[in-house]
């Protein structure tokens, strides 16, 4: 696979993106530690909640202009915008996330009796992962697509695993960064995380998943961008059936 | 003119065909779909998935006049991409019904799963279809021989002939239908009304591995986990 971040005139080495999202988790860490009782008094529970479309809506909306103008702000002079592409990244996100979800829920629940997390808005298939996340996993598809064209690899480094890596890191900062949102704004969390490490907005536990499954999505986006329009529709075909009419 | 004429030869025969087989079996359908039995074993069903594997592979190798050659690698994405394709289109072209005409197109009767617009068995059961279509394949030596809309058409007409013959062959041996089609126009084993969303379905899957075929194993992986995920752990 072609490293996209060659066209790109001025990459970051992933090894310093990935440190700096490791200082973020240690600092999200302590955080969680101390912001406990302030978690707890806006709502933190394990109940469902039912938030009104529009007001989810809004906080969509929020999120995705705040992702979508970081990321462009910090690529804008170094990489071109490739539709096609974009799309084939948030296609393959929106398929391979959402399975994973139920993959390793599944997994978890065999080995440990109970599930790792529970999606606390609009969840389906028995709250392992939520329609709602058909949005998210799009959003990351964005995220990634921006990532990986302005990072790239050492020669003899296999970016593939370093890429994988640095999900298993960044996942957690931006699940934390979307549960507080969320926690603040619709006064609920999207997902709830049981063990309590991180003030259940997420947890280290999640990291094994994340790098498994971010090797499955890093494999898969690699032949996604061969025919990115085919890709991606296919993706989100096999995803919207899966969220919606499943 | 006449490449329509030709297109359309298969399907017209192959329905003639089904028609006529379910004028001549109307009583017989009637009196045993009436006295299906819901409660089919595990064992039952497997027996009969390994009889259908048979069935089929004899008869390629009897139309091949000696025994198939099977590249596992190349199989294995066909089977993969089925059991992907199949489950996900069920659902979505019965949704589609639904939302239509308030009323699906059918219900699965053996292993449902969600509403019954597909079965934790449809994963077997596409599965042999990709084994059916990956023989097709072999015996036609190229799959770019022939354009996608022909091979759609293909795919698509034998899928109803193959389905009607395992409904036929699941109320004899297991007393029970795989799929029961609310439209009684086929005896309710398969029905026309099924054809235009198998063209789609057909031109769609002649599409895909053709893209899949790139990366064999990685596909066939790949759709293998996300259709044991849909079917068998989602709620």
């Amino acid at each position: 696979m072609q490293d996209p971040a060659i066209e790109n005139k001025n990459p970051v080495s992933i090894k310093k993106v990935m440190a700096i999202a490791l200082c973020g988790y240690v600092a999200l860490y302590l955080l969680a530690q101390h912001w406990q009782p302030v978690f707890a008094a806006r709502g933190l529970s394990t109940a469902v909640a039912d938030v009104p479309a529009r007001v989810l809506l809004k906080f969509s909306a929020a999120g995705a202009f705040v992702v979508c103008t970081g990321l462009l702000l910090w690529t804008r002079k170094s990489c071109r915008l490739d539709w096609r592409k974009l799309y084939g990244y948030m296609g393959a996100t929106a398929l391979v996330g959402p399975v994973g979800e139920v993959v390793f829920n599944n997994t978890f629940r065999l080995l440990s009796g109970g599930p790792l997390w529970q999606y606390h808005i609009l969840p389906v298939h028995r709250g392992d992962t939520s329609r709602y996340s058909f949005f998210l996993w799009s959003l990351y598809g964005v995220y990634l697509y921006f990532l990986h064209r302005k990072t790239t690899a050492a020669p003899g480094e296999r970016r593939d695993y370093l890429l994988a890596l640095l999900i298993a890191v960044d996942a957690i900062f931006l699940e934390f960064v979307t549960n507080i949102g969320s926690l603040f704004y619709l006064r609920t969390l999207v997902f709830y995380y049981f063990p309590s490490d991180i003030g259940h907005l997420t947890t280290a536990l999640v990291s094994p998943f994340y790098f498994l499954g971010g090797l499955a999505l890093v494999h898969t986006l690699q032949r996604f961008i061969r025919d990115p329009v085919f890709f991606g529709s296919l993706g989100y075909l096999v995803s919207f059936t899966f969220f919606f009419l499943r | 003119m006449i490449i329509a004429s030709k297109n359309l030869r298969l399907p017209v025969v192959v329905f003639g065909e089904l028609y006529a087989a379910c004028w001549l079996l109307q009583p017989w359908l009637t009196e045993k779909i009436l006295h299906t039995d819901s409660n089919t074993s595990v064992t039952a069903l497997v027996v009969f998935s390994v009889a259908w594997v048979g069935v089929i592979y004899g008869f390629f190798s009897l139309w091949s006049r000696g025994f198939c050659r099977i590249s596992w690698r190349e199989l294995y994405v066909y089977v993969g991409m089925m059991s992907l394709i199949g489950p996900v289109g069920e659902v979505f072209v019965n949704s589609l019904c639904r939302l239509a005409t308030g009323s699906p197109l059918w219900e699965y009767r053996v292993l449902p799963v969600g509403h019954g617009d597909t079965s934790a068995y449809s994963f077997v059961a596409w599965s042999l279809y990709g084994f059916y279509f990956y023989l097709l394949q072999q015996r036609h030596n190229n799959i770019g021989g022939k354009n996608d809309g022909q091979l759609a058409l293909r795919v698509s007409v034998e899928g109803l002939a193959l389905e009607f013959l395992m409904n036929l062959s699941s109320l004899a041996c297991l007393h029970v239908l795989v799929f029961y089609y609310f439209p009684p126009d086929m005896g309710h084993l398969t029905t026309l009304l099924a054809a235009p969303f198998y063209f789609l379905a057909g031109l769609l899957m002649v599409k895909t591995i053709k893209r899949f075929q790139i990366d064999p194993v990685f596909f066939g992986t790949l759709s293998l986990v996300i259709s044991a995920t849909f079917v068998f752990l989602c709620d």
